[in-house]
Order: structure tokens, then C-alpha cells, then sequence
């Protein structure tokens, strides 16, 4: 298995405070994979760390076997990078932006470039800060992906964008990893846009790594199970519980399963991506979880109920 | 990169060239017929010879009458250097930080020091070479006035000479330099204004009389108790129009300085008692003539320091606080 | 050419979505043996997902005999369901017009049947797929 990026121990730290601490985590290339947390929660300093924008504080941060930051000249022309907000130079036309791509990039592919934008219906004569905000975003895009990058790393591509702008720029997005072998990490705080995108989720919360691998094991290996109150020490004695809520008559677990589940007494429910991620970023969680390193499923684990 | 520096400053660099050409083309048209009357006058062979005719008197007077009038605007140059560091100097590095294109442009396929590099080798060499071509023409324009009133002086200094050259580049790298440290193109402005006032007013006005100590020559004043006489004795030198006049006045037994007479001493005692008392003299202060191009290269060193320093510490800079 | 649509909120995998759909399609006579299926280019531009998630879809038709993959050419139907004939769909027609007089008669309001129907479906769904 190659890997786009990998990070050991990867910490960051701004004056005093902690952007990153620990995090380590590995991301398989030719993955779409989402980096979700709440704001603040260290997702951009992530993504700069892995396009070499800065070095860290400790730690190590890879990409395709290279360390972005001392080997920028090597690394650069295969990173593809969309800044939150998509900055654009308002005073250029897209034809200057597209000879500014293919100045300053060795593999610009100035033929696909000008494709999609005729394809979307961008002028190309129009200035970048007179487009409309889905515009200026495939724009941008466009920049990224005609670089020809083995990784394209997007911070929050979708926030300013309404949801029509958003399902054009995901399948324009999508579209680019069917023709070539891109590995795709995008950044968000909202995990229900990225559901059909996705086939890899990193959550991050509070600067640690909390959880990453591919989502159908994720999916396969989380459930909800309702029963007794007596027995959650059972269950938790061999599964990750991850969060807990209780009535009087019963007690949901939102467990991680290490292994086989035997728990006949007890309702197994799927959980959706969504409450997995919101478990994952609540307050028990953080309790929980604070000292267990995070885990990785995707090397596959059995379930047998 | 050329291509992006030049399109990224190319509505500063139209208005940078319509200056010029402006300016370029006031001096030429002007130039022309300045020279064309400098010689059909007959001036021009007055200086050549030294004559000392009443004749060639009036001639000079009558050319100094009808042109002295553009000279302001020789002097006015010195403000173009300080309108390129601002415009072109200061937004250099800021505006990027301002419209966060640096997150689109330093993860392209470009390290930060090339693009800075080629950023400030293009600004620089364009600028340098306009400077250059405007010195030429300045010194071309100037050269009747050269041989009736000098070079030597405060205002035609700044441009007869590589001077102008090394200030203007040195305008441009504070304003780069302002402009990577406050990353805000108005707080970069106003620091390179300061910037640029502070050391020029310094260096011209302390540091450019006394590149080499000036020559002092001194001389008894007029006998007697008139003060609007006593003053009238004439300095033993007759300064040519190339010499540097520093200044005229009274001087001390201590060697100070001044424009009137202080007395110490009893209150009844006469002027001329007085003159005795505290030893003062006439005094002249002047640089020579053949010490001009030595000035010159000395200022356009301190200037070309000022720029290396500034252009030094935005690439540390650059690299010590990348983002 | 066949559309396929993603419901987000059913709590069915989008793979098997799409697999259910070509059976459908399938069963319905919309696709016949020899027809192509949509590149997983075609399905990713057409509903924005991960191509992953088509392909996975693909593999699993391939995997129960009802297409093949032929490399460089595309992904073809290689058996049809045994679904039914236009006859056959006309006589359970006939016994469904009937049903619905018998639960009419029955005193049922036109929401009652729909969720009588809708419960029994589903149950009977839970029943084949488990």
C-alpha cells in the first residue's frame, strides 16, 4: 500500500498554543477523503503542514515519501492546494490566470484547463473578481487540478458556496479522480456534504487525530446498541465505548467494536456517518479518548453478530 | 515569474512609463531650445572663453530670466524616486499578504525566496535602468545652467549623477522592505515616506557638505564702527560656478560661526572694539570643484548601502516568518 | 441510458443503491442483455459520487453474473432477471385493481391503504434481503 500522506507524532505549535499534537495518521493514495472537525479544531494547519506551507514543531509529516517543507522544489509540483475562500487575483482575467498557471507550473496542462472552463461556461475574457462566487471556486479549482497534482488538498472548498455551486464543484472534483490516480483531501466542519463524496474520513478535534480510515469500515465496525444498564461494563470492557446516553429503562452505547460483538441482549442499530462524527467530536468523547492513541480500521477488521 | 511580476504591477508600470515619457518629452522639447538659444546667443562661447564682457553679462542674465523658470521642475524630481517606492515598492509584498494571493501563489510550483528574487530583480533592474536613462537626459538638459550657475549645489546634485541612480533604487527596496514587515500596503506607505525623508534630509543636509572637510578661508573685516561696512571686504578667492558656496558669514576667535555680531564684554564698548574683543573675521566655506564626482560616488555608495541593507532584511525577513 | 438517484437519508449504502437500481432496471425491461452500463465516469458527473462507490457497484453485479466487465470497452449486461412478462404484469395488475376494491369495501381510507401497503412492503423487503 502507498501512502499520499503520512504524518508520525505530527504537532504544531503557534507562539503558545497547539494547532496539532500527536496526530498521526496515514492516507492511502488514490482516497477522497474528508478532514472534519469543528473550526479551530487544527484542519488548515493540517493542510498546510502537508503542502510543505510551513514545517512542524515535532514530528513528521510525508507526502508520497518526501517531507514537503525541506523538499519543496520535489514536492510542490505534485501538491494541488485550494485556499479557504479560494483567493484569486480579483484583477486578473481567467486568460491571465491561465498564463499565470502554466508560467509557473513545469506540468501545466493548459489544453484541459481551457476545456473545463469552456465546459462550465467560465469567460475567459471576464475579470476573477467580477465571477460569481461558484465561478471564482471553479476557478480555482481549475488552477489546482490542471497543475496535475498526485494531491489535492482543499481547505473547506464548499463553505461559501450555495448548494447548487457546490454539487457542480464536487463533480468537477470527482470527475478529475476518475481520469487520473489523484488522491483528494478536503477540509470541512460539516461531514453531511462530503457522505457520497468520500471513501476515507480523518476527524480531528481539540489539535488530536480522534479517528481515520476508510469509511466503510468505519461504518462496519461502529454500532449503536441498546439495552441493560447492567451489562454496559461488559461491552465496554472489550469494545471502545465512544459515547453513552441513558433512560431509566435502557442504555445506548455508540460503541467501536474490537472483534467479534457477542451482545444477544442487546438492540445492534447501524449508525449514520454523520452521528458517528458528531459522537466522535462531543464532550465524552474527548474524556474517553484522550489517552487511547487513535485508531485505524482500515486494514480491516471482521464483525460477526 | 517575469511575466506574473509584470502583469501583477503592469497599470503601475503604464503610469510609471507615462511619466517618464511625460517628463522625458518636457526635457527634450525644452532641452532643444534652451541649447539652440545658448548658442545662437552667442553664451555659449562667452563661458568657453571666460569673457568678462558687459556684453556676455546681459546675455546671461537674459538666459537665466527666461529659463530659470523650469529649474523647479529639475528639483521636483526628487520625488519620483519616493512616489515608485510607495507605489510600486510598498504593494510588492503587502498586497499579497492583503488579498491572501499568497496562498494561491507560493503553492504553484515556486519557492518564496525565487518568486521574491525575481520579484525585486524585475522591479529593481526596470527601475534602475529608467533612472539611468532620465540621469542622462537631466544631465543633457541641465548643461547651460551647468555652465552658468554650476552643478555643485543642494537641488542639481540629486540628479547629476549616479546619485539619482542609487536614491531611486534605494526608494524602491525600503518600500519593499516596508512592505514585507507591516504586510499592509497603507502602513507600508506611510513607514517608507519616513523612511525615505529621514535618510535623505540626513544624508544631504549633515552628511553631504562634509564628505571631505570643507575648505575655510578667512579674512580681516572692514576698520571702523559702521555695522553695514564692516562686512563688505571682499574673500581673497573668487569662487568658480562649479565650487560648492557652503555658506558666508563672521567667525571667532573659537572658530564659531555666525551670521551677526555677539558682543561679550562691557556693554559701552564700540563695534569695533567689540570685533577685537572676540576675534571675529569674514569666513568662506566652500568645496571645491574637482571634489564633485568624488561627492557623487560617495553618496551613491551610502545610498546603494541603505538599499543592499534594505533588500537583505526582507529576504531574512521572507525567511524567517514565511506565512 | 439509465439514471440512477441517491437517496442520502435511507440508510442504504450508496453502492447498493445503485445495484438495486440496475436490477430493477433489469427486471423492468429498461435494460436488456448486451446493453451498456453508464461509465463510472458518466455516473460520477451525473450524480456527483465517489467513483469508488460505482465501481463497487459494478463489481458487484459482475460478481452475481449480471454484467461483465470488458477492459477498455466499458461494463455490459450479460443476463436479465427473470422478471415478469407484459402479460404477466397485466394479470397482477388486474389482481392489484382487485385488492384495492376489496380494502376500499373494507371501509379503508386512501392513507390506511397506502400504509398498509407501504408496512407489508417493507417488511416483505427486510425478508429478502436479509
Amino acid at each position: 500500500m502507498s501512502y499520499a500522506v503520512e504524518t508520525t507524532n505530527l504537532s504544531k505549535r503557534y507562539g503558545r498554543t497547539w494547532a496539532l499534537q500527536d496526530c498521526s495518521l496515514a492516507l492511502p493514495t488514490r482516497r477522497v477523503a474528508a478532514l472534519v472537525g469543528p473550526n479551530g479544531a487544527g484542519k488548515t494547519t493540517f493542510l498546510h503542514l502537508a503542502a510543505g506551507w510551513l514545517p512542524p514543531t515535532s514530528g513528521r509529516v510525508q507526502v508520497f515519501n518526501q517531507n514537503p517543507s525541506t523538499q519543496l522544489k520535489a514536492v510542490l509540483p505534485r501538491i494541488g492546494f485550494v485556499a479557504q475562500d479560494h483567493p484569486l487575483y480579483r484583477s486578473f482575467t481567467v486568460e491571465d490566470l491561465l498564463t499565470f498557471g502554466r508560467r509557473l507550473n513545469p506540468r501545466w496542462d493548459d489544453r484541459l484547463a481551457r476545456a473545463r472552463m469552456q465546459m462550465l461556461g467560465v469567460p475567459l475574457k471576464r475579470r476573477a473578481g467580477q465571477l460569481s462566487g461558484g465561478q471564482q471556486a471553479q476557478v480555482a479549482l481549475m488552477l489546482a487540478l490542471a497543475k496535475r497534482p498526485d494531491l489535492l488538498l482543499l481547505d473547506e472548498p464548499l463553505a461559501s458556496l450555495d448548494p447548487l455551486a457546490r454539487r457542480e464543484f464536487l463533480r468537477t472534483l470527482l470527475d478529475a479522480t476518475v481520469e487520473s490516480g489523484l488522491t483528494v483531501l478536503l477540509s470541512s466542519h460539516n461531514i453531511s456534504d462530503l457522505e457520497r463524496v468520500c471513501d476515507y474520513l480523518i476527524i480531528l478535534s481539540a489539535s488530536y487525530v480522534q479517528l481515520e480510515g476508510d469509511i466503510q469500515e468505519i461504518q462496519r465496525t461502529h454500532k449503536r446498541l441498546i439495552g441493560p444498564h447492567q451489562e454496559s461494563e461488559a461491552i465496554a470492557s472489550v469494545h471502545t465505548v465512544i459515547e453513552t446516553s441513558q433512560t431509566a429503562r435502557q442504555t445506548t452505547l455508540l460503541v467501536r467494536t474490537n472483534g467479534p460483538l457477542f451482545a444477544p441482549s442487546w438492540e445492534v442499530q447501524e449508525v449514520s456517518l454523520e452521528d458517528i462524527v458528531l459522537a466522535y467530536l462531543s464532550q465524552q468523547a474527548a474524556e474517553h479518548l484522550s489517552s487511547a492513541p487513535s485508531p485505524r480500521t482500515h486494514n480491516g477488521m471482521e464483525v460477526v453478530q | 515569474m517575469i511575466w506574473v511580476t509584470w502583469r501583477q504591477n503592469r497599470a503601475e508600470g503604464f503610469v510609471a512609463l507615462g511619466v517618464l515619457l511625460l517628463s522625458s518629452l518636457f526635457l527634450l522639447v525644452t532641452g532643444l531650445q534652451m541649447a539652440h538659444d545658448f548658442q545662437q546667443s552667442g553664451l555659449s562661447d562667452c563661458l568657453a572663453h571666460h569673457t568678462q564682457s558687459a556684453i556676455c553679462a546681459t546675455l546671461a542674465k537674459a538666459f537665466m530670466n527666461q529659463y530659470s523658470p523650469f529649474l523647479p521642475f529639475a528639483s521636483a524630481l526628487v520625488f519620483l524616486p519616493i512616489l515608485l517606492g510607495v507605489i510600486v515598492g510598498a504593494p510588492l509584498v503587502a498586497r499579497e499578504f492583503e488579498q491572501r494571493t499568497h496562498q494561491l501563489v507560493w503553492l504553484q510550483s515556486i519557492t518564496r525566496m525565487r518568486w521574491l528574487s525575481v520579484k525585486v530583480v524585475v522591479v529593481l533592474g526596470t527601475s534602475l535602468l529608467a533612472a539611468l536613462a532620465l540621469m542622462v537626459l537631466l544631465i543633457w538638459w541641465y548643461s547651460p545652467f551647468s555652465q552658468l550657475i554650476g552643478s555643485f549645489n543642494q537641488v542639481t546634485f540629486d540628479f547629476a549623477g549616479p546619485v539619482l541612480i542609487a536614491s531611486t533604487a534605494m526608494a524602491l527596496a525600503l518600500g519593499i522592505f516596508a512592505g514585507t514587515l507591516t504586510r499592509r500596503t497603507v502602513f507600508a506607505i506611510f513607514l517608507t515616506i519616513v523612511l525615505i525623508v529621514v535618510i535623505r534630509i540626513g544624508v544631504e543636509f549633515n552628511l553631504r557638505p562634509n564628505y571631505e572637510p570643507p575648505i575655510i578661508v578667512t579674512w580681516p573685516l572692514v576698520q571702523g564702527d559702521n555695522p553695514a561696512t564692516v562686512g563688505t571686504q571682499p574673500p581673497p578667492i573668487i569662487l568658480k560656478t562649479q565650487d560648492w558656496n557652503l555658506g558666508q558669514g563672521f567667525m571667532d576667535a573659537q572658530g564659531n560661526k555666525t551670521g551677526v555680531f555677539r558682543c561679550t564684554g562691557p556693554q559701552t564698548q564700540t563695534l569695533a572694539q567689540c570685533i577685537q574683543t572676540n576675534g571675529y573675521r569674514n569666513y568662506l566655506s566652500y568645496q571645491p570643484a574637482n571634489r564633485f564626482w568624488t561627492f557623487q560616488w560617495i553618496e551613491t555608495s551610502i545610498y546603494l548601502a541603505f538599499t543592499l541593507v534594505a533588500v537583505g532584511t526582507t529576504f531574512l525577513l521572507m525567511k524567517r516568518r514565511p506565512t | 441510458m439509465i439514471e440512477f438517484h441517491l437517496d442520502t437519508h435511507s440508510g442504504v449504502a450508496p453502492y447498493l443503491q445503485i445495484v438495486q437500481q440496475v436490477k430493477q432496471a433489469l427486471r423492468l425491461g429498461l435494460l436488456e442483455v448486451g446493453d451498456q452500463l453508464p461509465t463510472v465516469r458518466e455516473v460520477v458527473a451525473q450524480m456527483a459520487i465517489n467513483p469508488n462507490t460505482v465501481l463497487k457497484a459494478y463489481r458487484e453485479l459482475d460478481h452475481e453474473g449480471l454484467v461483465t466487465s470488458r477492459p477498455g470497452q466499458g461494463t455490459f449486461v450479460q443476463r436479465s432477471l427473470a422478471g415478469p412478462s407484459l402479460t404477466s404484469q397485466a394479470a397482477l395488475r388486474r389482481s392489484l385493481v382487485h385488492w384495492l376494491h376489496s380494502a376500499r369495501e373494507a371501509g379503508l381510507e386512501e392513507e390506511s391503504i397506502l400504509a398498509l401497503f407501504l408496512s407489508t412492503f417493507q417488511d416483505t423487503q427486510k425478508e429478502e434481503t436479509a
